[in-house]
């Protein structure tokens, strides 16, 4: 039952404090918005994500992710720029009333890679990144505790209400429920499906609250935990320098007008 | 009441205990719906609970949390970064929501005539609303039959709604509630979907930003017409959903969260 990003390899990229790998998406991303040059984002990719993905041995899913996320967008873009980009004058072929333009294709890529170059920084992340060990540095960096709680919660409960989903699903049709057909037809199914999968889920509320005030979740204490988290001197500074890096980045591109985008 | 209080008072043991539960709401409750392929997202719906059990902050916080959450924690296909660029929507999701159940819009209050007035009044608006995005005046003058498309569901949706306020059959004001919320939440998605993704966001919505550009739209003006088109549906049906929720759980559950009195008349 993984159902969350995670893939469990024993790699350097794994090993390093989630928030330096956060630090890390962080920068790249920024990088890719300040940095005027269309190349950018192609470079970064090649050069710091993919490397960084066979550093972890995730290179494989997360390349297959992120291309998964991008595909459909990056047609949408190229179809809505390259058609209807304003102000655009280089014709490269007409079909029929519409004229796809050199000038929004070139907007399309730039801002297809930066999204694809966003999307593969944070999945480098998340697939090397245990969604605990992620909760346990928030809330060691100050958040407060009752969010860690709700991210692994709720990447616990996904697989169990899908599961559900599915069954009643398979439940209401082998009862005689139509779920294809006409608008009404698939409208009218949405009660008999939705009904008691969230009335399901609601069931449980009141005693997950009474467990939790059983275990003295709302003690003001701090709380131990049993994962432990590894951090060290050059992995602290190494984040300070990227989060400096990143906010000289934004401050320039406000005031070098040869980096704003 | 300080921020702080207030904080105290709605964040009690069952409201942390339903947020998680409703962050899961929200994801598949949006799967049952595409499953079906009925043309709304329906997203929002575990947020708006929260919003009406719990006050504006605990919602504000669950649509945040459930769209980043949504964008990067999860594995794809179910887990999409595009969501996580939404976060500010759902922010006022959740928020508006809970503002709308604090003023008593989720309680069957009104008189049947005042009632229908209201009902009717929201209805034309969002036909009126419809029929401007689909005139020459905003630029679409192009393709009126598929931008009309609006203008027959804000028909469709007013006879329908007129209707069933008449037998009594939700409270009128979710549907005031609504289309206040699709027309607010679109103008916050347009410049995040224009500035962010360059207008495409892979749904299947992209046509109509296509069709709005091709008639010479701006692209920010092209996003907010798309939203303006489907918001409004969207955010109506799914408050229709939740009502049907809240009306179905018994008075004794409702009332342990602190926002019980939001849905009940105690």
């Amino acid at each position: 039952m993984n159902q969350s990003f995670y893939l469990d390899r024993a790699s350097g990229w794994h090993a390093l404090h989630p928030l330096t790998k956060i630090a890390v998406a962080f920068a790249l991303s920024v990088t890719a918005f300040c940095v005027r040059w269309d190349f950018i984002s192609v470079a970064l990719f090649v050069f710091v994500v993919i490397p960084f993905a066979v550093w972890g041995n995730i290179w494989r899913p997360v390349l297959r992710a992120t291309f998964t996320v991008i595909l459909p967008l990056a047609v949408s873009l190229a179809l809505i720029q390259g058609f209807f980009f304003p102000g655009a004058q280089d014709v490269l072929f007409q079909i029929g009333p519409f004229a796809l333009k050199r000038e929004g294709l070139e907007f399309a890529f730039v801002t297809g890679t930066r999204l694809m170059l966003i999307a593969g920084a944070g999945l480098l992340v998340v697939y090397a990144t245990h969604p605990a060990d992620l909760a346990l540095a928030l809330v060691q960096a100050g958040a407060p505790y009752p969010l860690a709680y709700i991210i692994v919660t709720a990447i616990q409960l996904l697989p169990e209400m899908q599961a559900r989903a599915d069954g009643i699903l398979k439940a209401q049709q082998a009862r005689g429920l139509e779920t294809t057909g006409s608008l009404r037809v698939r409208v009218s199914a949405l009660l008999p499906l939705l009904a008691p999968l969230v009335y399901g889920a609601l069931e449980n509320v009141q005693e997950r609250a009474l467990a939790l005030d059983a275990r003295a979740f709302r003690a003001p204490r701090a709380k131990t935990s049993w994962r432990v988290l590894r951090d060290t001197l050059a992995q602290r500074a190494l984040r300070w320098l990227l989060v400096m890096f990143s906010i000289l980045l934004i401050v320039a591109s406000v005031f070098v007008p040869l980096f704003i985008r | 009441m300080t921020f702080m209080e207030r904080m105290q008072k709605d964040f009690t043991t069952i409201t942390l205990a339903l947020i998680p539960v409703a962050i899961v709401i929200n994801i598949v409750v949006g799967q049952v719906v595409a499953l079906l392929k009925i043309p709304v997202y329906m997203d929002s719906v575990g947020t708006m609970l929260v919003a009406i059990l719990s006050g504006p902050l605990a919602g504000a916080i669950t649509g945040v949390l459930s769209n980043l959450i949504w964008g990067w924690v999860l594995p794809p296909p179910i887990g999409n970064p595009v969501a996580a660029a939404f976060w500010g929507t759902a922010l006022v999701i959740g928020f508006q929501t809970g503002l709308f159940a604090n003023w008593g819009w989720f309680k069957n209050k009104l008189p049947q005539s005042q009632a229908i007035a209201y009902v009717l009044g929201a209805g034309m608006l969002l036909t009126l609303l419809q029929l401007f995005l689909a005139s020459p005046t905003f630029g679409s003058a192009d393709f009126t039959p598929l931008a009309l498309t609006g203008v027959v569901m804000g028909i469709v949706l007013t006879v329908i709604t007129t209707f069933l306020t008449w037998r009594g059959t939700f409270p009128p004001l979710i549907v005031i509630g609504g289309v206040l919320l699709g027309i607010v939440s679109a103008i916050i998605s347009a410049p995040v979907a224009a500035q962010v993704f360059g207008g495409a966001t892979g749904a299947g919505t992209d046509l109509l930003v296509a069709l709005f550009r091709y008639s010479g739209l701006d692209p920010l003006t092209s996003n907010l017409a798309q939203g303006l088109i489907s918001d409004p549906f969207d955010k109506f049906v799914s408050y229709v959903a939740v009502w049907f929720i809240v009306r179905g759980l018994s008075k004794r559950l409702i009332n342990q969260f602190p926002r019980g009195e939001n849905v009940t008349d105690r």
